[in-house]
C-alpha cells in the first residue's frame, strides 16, 4: 500500500497512535545527542540527524531485565515470572540499518528454543522506518549488503520526497494494518513517480572477500595490531544493534531477590573468565578477533547472515578512534594479496 | 527439556542427601519437588541455582537409569559451588536442564570403549560408565583409566572397588603423587596408555579431565590410530544461559552448552579456540 | 546465629568515607538489624576490642599505624579497606614524591622532629585485605553491595572494567570529544561515572583497573595537548602508590 504523510500531520499521527493504545518512540534531542526514546507529543520529534546515538536494540533487548523474582523462607522457594513486559508500541523514525538488525537477531533468539522476552516484544512493536536521505563517513550499510532505503525488518517505510512530505510504503501485514487503522493521518498518493531523496552510501570494502580471509587467518598479527588502542570500554558492544551477549546475575536481599539479565560484551576480560582463573581469551587481541569472527564468519556459517548492519555507531562512539569499516577494508585488501601471517 | 515458559525459569529441586567425597568435592542427590522423573543422556549437565548467589553448570554424575533422582559431584571453587556445599537435605535449589547434547551413546554401541578420566573428569564419566555397565551386552570390551593427583583426591573409591571386582571390565588407577600408603600405580595417566592393545577402528575413546591432560592423551590416541570421530572430549567454558543465546561459551562460533559439552576430536580440529 | 560484630577504624584520612556510610539512610536502619556495630568513632562513643569485621579507612603513614593495623588484622576475621586512602593510598601519596624530611619541615616547621612520617601507602602493603571499597569518597551502593556480599558469603561484584563502560551505559558524550581530559579509560568503574556525567573529567580516585591500556590513554592525553609532565601529574593525583606504572 502506498500513501503520503505530511510533516504537519505528525501531530495527529502520534495522537492517533496514542489513542489506539500504542507507546510512541521516536528520535528526540537529549543535550547533544539524538536518542530514540518515548515521546509524549510530535513536537519532541527531531529528524535532521544521520542516525540516532542509541540503536533500536534496547526496545527489544533491554539493558537490564528481570527474568524471575523469588522469595525464600527456610526450605521453601517461590518463584514468579515477570509479566507485561511486552508493551504495544510504535517506533517511528528508526533507520533501515536498525530495522534490518531485527530479522538478523530473530535467528539467534529463536534458534533451538525461543526467548519469549525477545519474541513477545517483537510481536508487540511496529517499526516505522524513515529511509536515509543523508549519511556520514562512518556509515557502511552498502558494504554489508544493505541500502539506505532497504525495507527488510520494517513494517512501514517512509521516504522523504521534500522537507514536508514522505512517501509511505507498507512492507508487512502488520504495517498495513497500522496504516489502515489511522484514519485521516495519511493522504492518498497523487499520480506520478515521487522523487525519493535517498542518500548515496559509498561502498567501502568488498564483503565477499572478508569471510574467506577470516576462514584462513585465525592466527594473524592484525588481531594484536587492531586492538592496540582498545581500552576495553565496551561502548562498541553497547551501541551495536546486533550485539546480543548477556549476563545473568542474582540481585537480592537476605530473603528475596531477582534474577536479572544484563547486557554483557565479549570485549570484557571477565566474559570468558573461569572460576579456576583460566581465561581462554586473556588478551584484547583475542577478544577483538572474537568480535570480528562472530560478526563476519560464525554468524554467517550458522545463520547465513552477517551480524552487522553497517550503521557505524561502534566507530563513532569509540573513545580510542577504532574504526571497524577501516579494519574490514584492510582485511578485504589483504585478502586480495598474500599477507604476512603471525 | 524445553520449558514452555521462559527459558530462564528453573524448576525447584530439593537436596535428598549429601556426601563429602574429598576435601573439595561433595556428592549431592537431588529430586524435583514434584518428584518428576529424570530423562537425560550421560554427559548432559544442569544449571544449578542457589537463589541469591547465582547459577553454575554441573554435569550429571548418576546413571540415567536412575530416574527418580540425579546425583552431582560438586567441587567447591567459587561463590555458587561454595554455597552448594553448605546445603543440607531439604534445602531448595533451582535447576534448569538437562542441557547440552551428551555423549554419542548410539554411535558407541557394539564398540570397544576406552574411558579416560582425569581428576574431576570422573564425575560425568561415571554417569556414562554406569550406563554402559547397566547395558553391558550393548558394548564390547570396556577399559577404564583413572588418574588423580593424590590418593586423597580419588573420587568414588567404593564404586571403583565394585568396578575392579567385575570380571567384564578392566580398570587401571594411577596417582600423580603417591603417599607412603599408596600401593597402586603412580605417574601421569598417559603412562597407562602405551601398553594398551586396541583395535583402533572399533574403539571409542571417551575423555574428560583438565585441559592440560587432553593434549597428551590425544597424542597417545593418535599413535594408536584411533579415528578422530571416535575420540570424544568434554570441554568447559564459562556459561550463563546454557541455551545458546548469551554468547559466553562460544568456541569459534560453536556453543558448548548446545552442541556439547562433548565433542569429537574431528570437530575440535576446526575449532582453534578449543584446546 | 549471632550478628557479626563490626568495627570502623580511622587511619590517616578525612573520615569522609565513614561519613558517607552514615548517609546511607534507608539501608542503614535495615543493616543494623543484621550487624552489630561495636566501634564507630564518628557515630558513637562506645568502643570495643572484640569484633569480627573491621572496616578501615585511611592510609598508613606513621610507624605506629603499622602496629595498630596489624593488631586489627589479628583480631578481625574480615578486613575491609574503605576508600581510596585505604585501598590504593589515595591523595596522601602525593607527599611520597618528596623527601620525608622536606615534607616534615614544610608541614610542622620548628616542630618537625616531633612527628614521624613514612611514605603513605594502602593498608594492603602491611596486612592482608579481604574486601576493597574504592573511591574518594566511596559509593553508597558499592558499600551496600560489599556488606551484603560479606553477609551472604559470596564475592561482591566489583567492576574490573573502565569508567568508560558506565559512562557509555549512561549515554554520556565522551569528554574527550569535548576537549576535556579524563582518566576514565584506565580507572576502575563502580562510581556510575559520576564525575564525567557532570562534565568534570574523572580523576582516577578509584584506582587503576587490573589491565589498563596505559599506552592508549597516554596517546589520548597527548592528542589533547598534555605534556608528559602534565600527564604524569594527572596520574599521580590518586595514583601515587603506583608510580612505576606510569613511567
Amino acid at each position: 500500500m502506498e500513501k503520503r504523510l505530511y510533516k504537519k500531520d505528525f501531530g495527529s499521527f502520534i495522537t492517533s497512535l496514542q489513542g489506539l493504545g500504542y507507546k510512541t518512540v521516536a528520535p528526540k534531542k537529549d543535550n547533544n545527542l539524538i536518542m530514540l526514546d518515548e515521546i509524549q507529543g510530535a513536537d519532541e520529534i527531531s529528524l535532521d540527524h544521520v542516525i540516532t546515538n542509541n540503536s533500536i536494540k534496547e526496545f527489544f533487548f533491554p539493558k537490564t531485565e528481570k527474568v524471575l523474582s523469588y522469595r525464600m523462607e527456610k526450605n521453601k522457594v517461590e518463584i514468579e515470572e515477570p509479566e507485561g513486559f511486552a508493551v504495544k508500541a510504535v517506533i517511528f523514525g528508526s533507520r533501515p540499518c536498525d530495522a534490518f538488525s531485527l530479522p538478523v537477531m530473530d535467528k539467534v533468539f529463536n534458534w533451538d528454543c525461543s526467548d519469549k522476552f525477545w519474541v513477545q516484544r517483537r510481536e508487540a512493536i511496529t517499526i516505522v522506518t524513515i529511509a536515509c536521505d543523508k549519511c556520514d563517513s562512518y556509515c557502511f550499510c552498502t558494504s554489508v549488503g544493505l541500502a539506505p532505503d532497504a525495507k527488510q525488518g520494517s513494517d512501514v517505510l517512509l521516504t522523504k520526497i521534500s522537507d514536508d512530505e514522505y512517501v509511505v510504503e507498507t512492507v508487512t501485514e502488520k504495517g498495513e494494518n497500522l496504516i489502515k487503522g489511522l484514519e485521516g493521518v495519511f493522504s492518498d498518493s497523487p499520480s506520478g513517480v515521487p522523487d525519493r531523496q535517498v542518500a548515496t552510501v559509498e561502498k567501502k570494502f568488498a564483503i565477499d572477500k572478508v569471510k574467506p580471509w577470516l576462514d584462513e587467518n585465525f592466527v594473524h598479527k592484525v588481531w594484536t595490531e587492531f586492538s592496540l588502542k582498545c581500552i576495553g570500554c565496551g561502548a562498541c558492544t553497547f551501541v551495536c544493534p546486533t550485539c546480543h551477549c548477556f549476563d545473568i546475575v542474582d540481585e537480592c536481599t537476605m530473603t528475596k531477590g531477582d534474577r536479572v539479565k544484563n547486557w554483557d560484551g565479549c570485549q570484557f576480560k571477565m566474559f570468558t573468565m573461569h572460576t579456576s582463573g583460566h581465561n581462554p581469551r586473556s588478551t584484547q587481541g583475542e577478544r577483538w578477533r572474537q568480535r570480528i569472527m562472530h560478526k563476519f564468519k560464525y554468524y554467517v556459517e550458522k545463520f547465513d547472515s552477517i551480524l552487522c548492519v553497517g550503521c557505524g555507531r561502534c566507530s563513532r562512539v569509540c573513545p580510542a578512534d577504532m574504526n571497524i569499516s577501516e579494519m574490514l577494508e584492510i582485511i578485504a585488501t589483504e585478502a586480495s594479496q598474500p599477507g604476512n601471517k603471525d | 527439556m524445553k520449558n514452555s515458559n521462559s527459558l530462564f525459569l528453573p524448576e525447584i529441586a530439593k537436596v535428598v542427601s549429601t556426601r563429602q567425597l574429598t576435601a573439595m568435592e561433595k556428592y549431592i542427590e537431588l529430586k524435583t519437588i514434584d518428584d518428576r522423573e529424570f530423562d537425560f543422556t550421560p554427559g548432559q549437565f544442569v544449571q544449578l541455582s542457589v537463589f541469591g548467589i547465582g547459577e553454575a553448570p554441573i554435569s550429571i554424575s548418576s546413571s540415567p537409569f536412575n530416574r527418580e533422582s540425579i546425583g552431582l559431584c560438586v567441587r567447591r571453587a567459587g561463590d555458587v559451588t561454595s554455597a552448594i556445599h553448605k546445603l543440607e537435605p531439604g534445602s531448595r535449589l533451582g535447576m534448569r536442564g538437562p542441557l547440552g547434547k551428551g555423549f554419542p551413546v548410539k554411535e558407541m554401541r557394539g564398540k570397544d570403549l576406552l574411558f579416560i578420566a582425569g581428576g574431576l573428569g570422573l564425575a560425568p564419566l561415571r554417569s556414562l560408565i554406569n550406563y554402559t555397565l547397566q547395558k553391558r551386552d550393548d558394548f564390547a570390551r570396556i577399559r577404564i583409566l583413572y588418574g588423580a593427583k593424590k590418593p586423597g583426591e580419588i573420587l568414588f573409591p567404593d564404586e571403583l572397588q565394585t568396578w575392579r571386582e567385575r570380571k567384564d571390565i578392566e580398570l587401571e588407577i594411577t596417582v600423580d603423587t603417591p603417599d607412603q600408603n599408596w600401593t597402586g600405580k603412580s605417574g601421569v595417566i598417559t603412562r597407562l596408555m602405551p601398553s594398551l592393545k586396541l583395535e583402533p577402528e572399533n574403539t571409542f575413546a571417551l575423555i574428560v579431565g583438565p585441559p592440560v591432560m587432553y593434549k597428551y592423551v590425544l597424542l597417545e590416541l593418535q599413535i594408536k590410530q584411533i579415528p578422530e570421530t571416535n575420540i570424544i572430549m568434554s570441554l568447559e567454558r564459562r556459561m550463563k544461559c546454557g541455551i545458546g543465546k548469551c554468547g559466553h561459551c562460544q568456541i569459534n562460533g560453536v556453543y558448548v552448552c548446545l552442541d556439547g559439552p562433548e565433542f569429537s576430536y574431528h570437530t575440535l580440529k576446526f575449532l582453534p579456540e578449543a584446546i | 546465629m549471632s550478628r557479626p560484630r563490626v568495627a570502623f577504624f580511622s587511619f590517616s584520612s578525612c573520615e569522609g568515607c565513614q561519613l558517607v556510610v552514615l548517609t546511607i539512610e534507608e539501608q542503614l536502619l535495615e543493616l543494623v538489624t543484621l550487624i552489630d556495630i561495636v566501634s564507630f568513632r564518628e557515630a558513637m562513643s562506645e568502643k570495643s576490642n572484640d569484633y569480627d569485621i573491621a572496616i578501615v579507612e585511611g592510609s598508613i603513614t606513621r610507624d605506629s599505624e603499622i602496629e595498630r593495623i596489624k593488631t586489627i588484622r589479628d583480631t578481625a576475621k574480615v578486613v575491609v579497606a574503605l576508600g581510596a586512602c585505604a585501598t590504593i593510598g589515595g591523595i596522601n601519596c602525593l607527599k611520597n614524591q618528596f623527601e620525608m624530611k622536606k615534607v616534615q619541615n614544610i608541614v610542622y616547621g620548628k616542630m618537625a622532629d616531633t612527628f614521624d612520617t613514612i611514605p603513605a601507602r594502602p593498608i594492603e602493603s602491611v596486612i592482608k585485605v579481604d574486601y576493597w571499597i574504592h573511591g574518594c569518597p566511596i559509593d553508597r551502593d558499592e558499600f551496600i553491595e560489599v556488606t551484603k556480599a560479606i553477609l551472604l558469603e559470596k564475592k561482591p561484584r566489583i567492576p574490573d572494567y573502565p569508567v568508560c563502560v558506565e559512562c557509555q551505559m549512561k549515554e554520556n558524550v565522551c569528554l574527550f570529544e569535548k576537549g576535556i581530559v579524563c582518566m576514565g579509560p584506565i580507572t576502575r568503574a563502580g562510581c556510575k561515572a559520576i564525575c564525567p556525567t557532570y562534565t568534570d573529567g574523572c580523576v582516577g580516585c578509584r584506582g587503576l583497573i587490573d589491565d589498563p591500556n596505559l599506552s592508549s590513554h597516554k596517546n589520548l592525553l597527548s592528542e589533547h595537548g598534555l605534556t608528559v609532565k602534565e600527564a604524569i601529574s594527572q596520574y599521580m593525583l590518586f595514583g601515587g602508590n603506583s608510580k612505576e606504572k606510569f613511567e
